[in-house]
């Protein structure tokens, strides 16, 4: 897993709940790594579920909700961090789409070791979009707050629901609904 | 318990080893990079000697194939969709007689002659500018005014984006053959007049035979030795050799071919009454009814000494003359304008040639005098001349036809009773 959702997501929970939680979270956490964690870098994807589980028990919050919040969290860096992929779409339905086919193409090139979900995407109505996101990592809640993100960051209004199709998790269906509220 | 001091002191180390492994992850990154921006130098530099390469093989290839172009006996001219002579090769330039200075730039359509040729090459031009090739005769016009015969093979030329953009005509010159064709072709002709002649006289027996000489090849010496080799009525008939020649060894050999005698054009009737009389004595002293005067001084163009001397007090012959004058220059007028229309030099030869002598026995002294200098020049290829004369003939032409009509009638009408 990418350094940058490690270092992103340890940021992230410093912001929330001071440097005092986040050194002892990291030291309880006991990582292979120590917690030295660069962006550029790859880091082993169970230090990131021992993080997650430590987090969950620390603030009595389930995993995916945590998940969820830390996609809404991440995707505000990107628009930081990497604007111009965001400048080419002009809705948060091109941009959903294009994550498969050109931001995921692009990134592969930056960072060939980079272990990317798939984001296989279906347009069903002018409305409504659905998107199959397929991962060994299972982490559609993530996924599913980084698409909600996205859709604030385009000042648009849609329902997004997630139905898990494998059971583990693997591959999740989330179909996206604008509203005109 | 940690304190916040000791946490720091973590935080701190924490960092230093993630800024370490940064940096080394940097350093690989830069390492390959730079690795890979060698191979693309080394790449390019690939790159750029192949096209050089194949840039000196193009040269090469161009040079080659401009050297080949120039110096091959057929010429060649490259013009753009407007007719204008792009490029022109060695040969080309030695047929047309210009120098390429001259030449590029020019309209091509100006090299033809303009006539129905010319609007053939527009239209093979359109039709080469709609991409096909094609070959054709084609006549051109020399630097110097004399016709050149040439086969013309055309191509289109496209630019990079398949578009034609103007044609590549190649020239062979065909004008010797064409002469060549010519001539056979006039020979076969002289020989079937020559063979009708000796057909008729085996047919029907003649007093006197008066042989036309002036026939290329040897066909009227031929037909004289097959009167007298043949088994026919007339073996033994005079022959009397005609001819615009009176060089001395034609005479020889006119005797040697079984002739009896031999007559110089223009023939006056002196010449001839003495020569039938030699050969049929009842000939000798006819005569003719003598009509009266009519003063024709108004005929300012009638050579009037040369008209006595041919005809004296004959009137019947002049009318008869007249009359054959006639109807050869009508006969033979519009084929001669034609001819010098697309600049057929051995057509306008022939012709001027022909009707020379029925323009003088007429008593156009001045006119024949034109016909003479439009032969000459059209046997010297000397295009400008040819136009002059024929321009001089041109403009008294019909004023002849005219002259030659009223006298005849004037004669048959009794108008005029002596010349």
């Amino acid at each position: 897993m990418k350094g940058l959702v490690f270092t992103e997501f340890l940021e992230m929970v410093e912001q929330q709940h001071g440097f005092v939680f986040t050194e002892k979270l990291i030291d309880e956490a006991d990582l292979p790594s120590g917690g030295a964690y660069t962006s550029v870098g790859t880091y082993d994807h169970a230090e990131m579920v021992k993080l997650l589980t430590l987090l969950s028990e620390k603030t009595d919050l389930p995993i995916p909700a945590l998940l969820r919040a830390y996609g809404h969290y991440l995707f505000r860096t990107f628009e930081r961090s990497y604007p111009q992929f965001l400048e080419n779409a002009d809705s948060a339905f091109a941009f959903l789409k294009s994550i498969d086919e050109h931001i995921h193409v692009e990134v592969k090139k930056l960072y060939p070791d980079a272990e990317l979900p798939a984001f296989s995407s279906k347009r069903l109505s002018p409305d409504s979009l659905e998107l199959i996101y397929t991962s060994e990592r299972k982490m559609g809640p993530f996924a599913q707050g980084l698409i909600e993100q996205s859709l604030v960051f385009f000042y648009e209004k849609a329902r997004v629901s997630m139905e898990n199709i494998q059971a583990d998790g693997s591959v999740v269906r989330f179909t996206i609904e604008k509203t005109f509220a | 318990m940690s304190t916040r001091e000791e946490l720091l002191e973590k935080r701190l180390q924490r960092e230093i080893k993630a800024r370490k492994e940064a940096e080394s992850l940097l350093e690989s990154k830069t390492l390959e990079l730079y690795q890979a921006n060698k191979e693309l130098l080394h790449l390019n530099h690939q790159l750029e000697k192949q096209v050089d390469f194949r840039n000196n093989q193009l040269i090469q290839n161009e040079l080659k194939y401009n050297t080949l172009i120039d110096n091959m006996d057929i010429g060649l001219i490259e013009v753009d969709k407007e007719h204008r002579i792009l490029k022109a090769n060695g040969s080309f330039l030695k047929l047309m007689g210009y120098t390429e200075d001259e030449l590029l730039g020019m309209d091509a359509r100006t090299l033809m002659p303009s006539n129905e040729f010319g609007e053939r090459i527009n239209s093979e031009n359109d039709q080469r500018l709609e991409s096909l090739s094609n070959i054709y005769e084609n006549c051109l016009i020399h630097k110097d005014g004399r016709g050149i015969w040439v086969l013309l093979s055309g191509t289109p030329v496209y630019n990079t984006e398949g578009e034609v953009v103007g044609s590549i005509g190649i020239y062979f010159d065909i004008t010797y053959t064409k002469d060549l064709q010519r001539k056979l072709e006039q020979a076969r002709k002289d020989a079937e007049e020559a063979r009708e002649a000796v057909d008729k006289c085996a047919e029907e027996v003649y007093t006197v035979i008066f042989m036309d000489l002036q026939m290329p090849e040897m066909n009227g010496y031929e037909a004289a030795l097959a009167i007298r080799n043949q088994e026919n009525p007339n073996c033994e008939v005079p022959i009397i050799a005609l001819t615009a020649s009176a060089i001395q060894a034609d005479r020889e050999r006119a005797f040697q071919y079984g002739m009896n005698d031999f007559l110089s054009k223009p023939i006056t009737p002196t010449q001839l009454s003495d020569l039938l009389g030699k050969y049929w004595s009842d000939t000798v002293g006819m005569t003719q009814p003598v009509v009266e005067k009519k003063p024709s001084s108004g005929h300012l163009s009638f050579d009037l000494p040369v008209l006595r001397e041919f005809y004296g007090d004959d009137l019947e012959y002049a009318k008869e003359m007249f009359d054959l004058s006639l109807s050869e220059s009508e006969k033979s007028l519009p084929a001669l304008e034609r001819a010098v229309d697309r600049m057929d030099r051995p057509t306008i030869k022939a012709i001027a040639h022909r009707i020379k002598p029925s323009v003088r026995m007429v008593g156009f002294t001045r006119l024949s005098d034109h016909l003479q200098n439009l032969e000459r020049a059209s046997e010297a290829d000397d295009g400008a001349k040819v136009t002059e004369a024929y321009g001089h003939f041109r403009k008294h032409q019909s004023t002849m036809l005219c002259l030659v009509k009223e006298f005849s009638q004037d004669i048959e009408s009794g108008t005029i009773t002596h010349i």
